[in-house]
C-alpha cells in the first residue's frame, strides 16, 4: 500500500496495519507455504479491501486467481484473512460478519481498534459533565462511545454502532445540517426509523445528548456502565446503603403507597353510581367517559376506567369504539411514527394496547401528576388478579416506572419482563 | 553497506541502544525535515532509523520524501531485521532488490558467510526467491 493510500485511512486503521498486517501476512507465508508471487497477491488483495478497491466479499472469488497452483484449502486461508485482518476493521468496512459467514466461519466477538492516544488526549472519566461538541473535541474517545443497546442503520443502509458519533451522523442525516429548533427535535425522535425503535429510557439520552449538541447545553454523563446515559441533573452518589436502611425506606415506600391508595379510592365514584348514570348499559359507560376526559374529570374518568375494567369491558371498547381508537391512533402516530398506527388494527398484544391507552388518557389527557398517575395505575391493574402488569417497582429509586415498550419491525413488543 | 557495521558491529549496538533510550518516544515525523546532502544529518539519520520502533518508524514514512525512505529502508536494513510491508511496498522495484540483497548479506554475515560468497549467492537469486527467504 503506498503512502499516500495508507494515509487516506483513519490513523487505527494505518497503525493496524502496521503493527498486526504485516506480521500476520509473514505468518501466512509461514503457515500456507506460500511462495512469493503468492504473498505479493495476497498482501494486494488486503490493501485492496482495506482501501475499499474491492468489496469485501468477493475475497473467496479472488483468491481463486491465485497464481502458482496453491495447494491450500482456499476457504480456511480466506476464513483466516477475513478473522484476523478484516474483522478488526467491521466497522469501517462493514460485512465482514457477512464474509465469515459465508465462509462456514463464527463470527467472533465484537472488537473496536483502539484509536491511538496523541499526548493531547485526555483520559475521560466515568461520570463528567460538560458540552457535547466541546467533549468531542476534547476527549477522542466520546464520540465512540455507545447510547442505545442495538445498532442502528446509516444513511447508506449499513449497520453501525450506536455511537454518539453516528447518532448525531444519523440526525443531520434526518434533519439536514444546521441548528435545529426543539420542535425538529422531537420530530425526529419520534419519526426517524432508528429512534422510534428505542425504548424510552434511551430516547431520553438521545433527547439530551442532540439538545446538547444544538444548543451547546451543559449535562451530565454517566459511562461507567456499556452504555453512556446523559441527565440534566448530576446523579446522586451511588453510595450504597446498608440493607437496613433500604428495607426501612421500602417499608416506609409501601405504607406511603397504601395511604395513597385509600385516599385516591376514596375520591372514586361507587360502581353503582356510574352504572345507575350509565342506565345500567356498560357500552354507555364509555360515553360517560368520554366526555369526563373531554372536561379534564380525573376522578370520573378514573373510576370509569376502574368500572370497564372490573366489567372486562376495556380492551373492547379499545378495540371497537371509534372515538377512543382514533384519539389512541394520532397518540401512537406521534409518539412512535405514523407508520406505527397501523399496529393498532393489527394483531396488537392487548396489553399493550392497554398499557399505551392508559399512558394516554392519564399521562396525556389529564396530565396526572407522576405521583397520582402510577397510583392511579396500579390501582386499575389490579382490580383483577392475572391481568398483566402494565407498571414495574424499580425497588432502587423506590418509584414505579411503565414497562417499557419497543418497535421491532412495524410491531409493538415488550422490551423488558416484569 | 556502511562500514561500521562491520567490524565494529559489538561497539556499534551499544551505541545503538544508547540512542534507542535516548530516542524513546521521540517524534519521528519530523525526521523529514532532516537534509539528506548534509553528510552529517544524513548519518544522523540513518542511526536514527537504525533504532526506531515500528511507530517510529510509521511516524517517519507518512512524511518522508522517497528518497529519505530509500535511506530509511537502506539503514533497517543494515540491521538485519524484517521491514514492515508497508515499507517494502513503498520501494521502486530497483531499491527493493537492494535492500533485500543488504538484509541477506547482514544474515549471512552473522551465520559466518563472508560478503563476498554471500554477493555470489545473490547472484543466483532471483527477486522471487530472494523476498521469499527473507520472509
Amino acid at each position: 500500500m503506498l503512502i499516500n493510500e495508507l494515509k487516506t485511512l483513519p490513523e487505527e486503521i494505518q497503525v493496524f496495519i502496521w503493527e498486526v498486517v504485516s506480521d500476520f501476512n509473514d505468518k501466512l507465508y509461514d503457515e500456507f507455504s506460500l511462495d512469493y508471487p503468492q504473498f505479493e497477491f495476497i498482501n494486494k488483495v488486503e490493501d485492496d479491501i482495506i482501501l475499499k478497491k474491492t468489496k469485501i466479499v468477493d475475497l473467496p472469488i479472488i483468491l481463486e486467481k491465485m497464481p502458482n497452483h496453491f495447494k491450500g484449502d482456499l476457504r480456511v486461508l480466506a476464513l483466516k484473512i477475513a478473522t484476523v485482518v478484516f474483522w478488526p476493521l467491521q466497522d469501517y468496512l462493514g460485512n465482514v460478519d457477512r464474509l465469515i459467514l459465508r465462509l462456514g466461519g463464527k463470527v467472533p466477538k465484537h472488537i473496536s481498534l483502539k484509536k491511538k492516544q496523541s499526548s493531547d488526549d485526555k483520559q475521560l472519566p466515568e461520570t463528567f459533565q460538560g458540552k457535547v461538541k466541546d467533549l468531542i473535541n476534547k476527549y477522542p474517545e466520546f464520540k465512540d462511545l455507545r447510547l442505545s443497546p442495538n445498532k442502528i442503520v446509516n444513511d447508506k443502509g449499513l449497520m453501525v454502532n450506536p455511537s454518539v458519533q453516528n447518532w448525531i451522523a444519523d440526525y443531520i442525516h434526518f434533519l439536514g445540517a444546521g441548528q435545529h429548533s426543539s420542535l425538529e427535535r422531537a420530530k425526529y425522535i419520534s419519526k426517524s426509523p432508528n429512534a422510534l425503535k428505542l425504548a424510552d429510557k434511551y430516547k431520553n439520552c438521545l433527547r439530551y445528548l442532540l439538545l446538547s449538541y444544538d444548543e451547546n447545553t451543559e449535562l451530565y454523563f454517566n459511562r461507567s456502565e456499556s452504555l453512556l446515559t446523559i441527565e440534566e441533573e448530576p446523579a446522586k452518589q451511588n453510595i450504597k446503603q446498608p440493607e437496613a436502611d433500604v428495607n426501612v425506606g421500602f417499608d416506609k415506600f409501601l405504607s406511603n403507597l397504601k395511604s395513597k391508595l385509600n385516599k385516591f379510592e376514596e375520591q372514586l365514584f361507587p360502581s353503582d353510581i356510574i352504572m345507575s348514570e350509565a342506565e345500567n348499559n356498560i357500552n354507555k359507560v364509555r360515553d360517560i367517559l368520554w366526555q369526563s376526559i373531554g372536561v379534564g374529570d380525573r376522578d370520573k374518568t378514573i373510576s370509569c376506567l376502574k368500572l370497564l375494567i372490573e366489567r372486562k369491558a376495556l380492551d373492547l371498547m379499545i378495540k371497537e369504539d371509534n372515538r377512543f381508537r382514533n384519539i389512541l391512533k394520532r397518540f401512537i402516530g406521534v409518539k412512535y411514527g405514523q407508520n406505527m398506527e397501523r399496529a393498532l388494527a393489527e394483531n396488537i398484544d392487548p396489553l399493550i394496547a392497554r398499557r399505551i391507552f392508559l399512558e394516554m388518557i392519564l399521562s396525556d389527557k389529564l396530565s396526572l401528576p407522576e405521583e397520582d398517575l402510577f397510583v392511579a395505575v396500579f390501582l386499575l391493574t389490579n382490580i383483577s388478579t392475572n391481568s398483566g402488569q402494565l407498571i414495574y417497582l424499580d425497588k432502587k429509586d423506590q418509584k414505579f416506572q411503565w414497562r417499557t415498550i419497543q418497535v421491532v419491525g412495524n410491531k409493538f413488543a415488550w422490551v423488558d419482563k416484569v | 553497506m556502511n562500514a561500521d557495521d562491520g567490524d565494529n558491529l559489538g561497539t556499534n549496538y551499544v551505541t545503538r541502544a544508547l540512542l534507542k533510550s535516548a530516542t524513546d518516544g521521540m517524534d519521528y515525523s519530523r525526521l523529514q525535515e532532516m537534509d539528506l546532502q548534509v553528510p552529517e544529518e544524513r548519518r544522523l539519520f540513518e542511526q536514527l532509523a537504525k533504532v526506531a520502533t515500528q511507530d517510529q518508524q510509521r511516524q517517519l514514512l507518512q512524511e518522508a520524501n522517497p528518497d529519505q525512505i530509500k535511506l530509511f529502508a537502506e539503514a533497517l536494513a543494515e540491521t538485519g531485521q524484517k521491514l514492515n510491508k508497508v515499507i517494502m511496498d513503498n520501494l521502486t522495484p530497483g531499491v527493493k532488490r537492494e535492500v533485500a540483497e543488504t538484509t541477506y548479506i547482514v544474515k549471512e554475515a552473522r551465520r559466518g558467510v563472508s560478503e563476498a560468497e554471500a554477493r555470489a549467492k545473490l547472484a543466483e537469486l532471483d527477486d522471487a526467491k530472494l523476498y521469499g527467504m527473507l520472509k
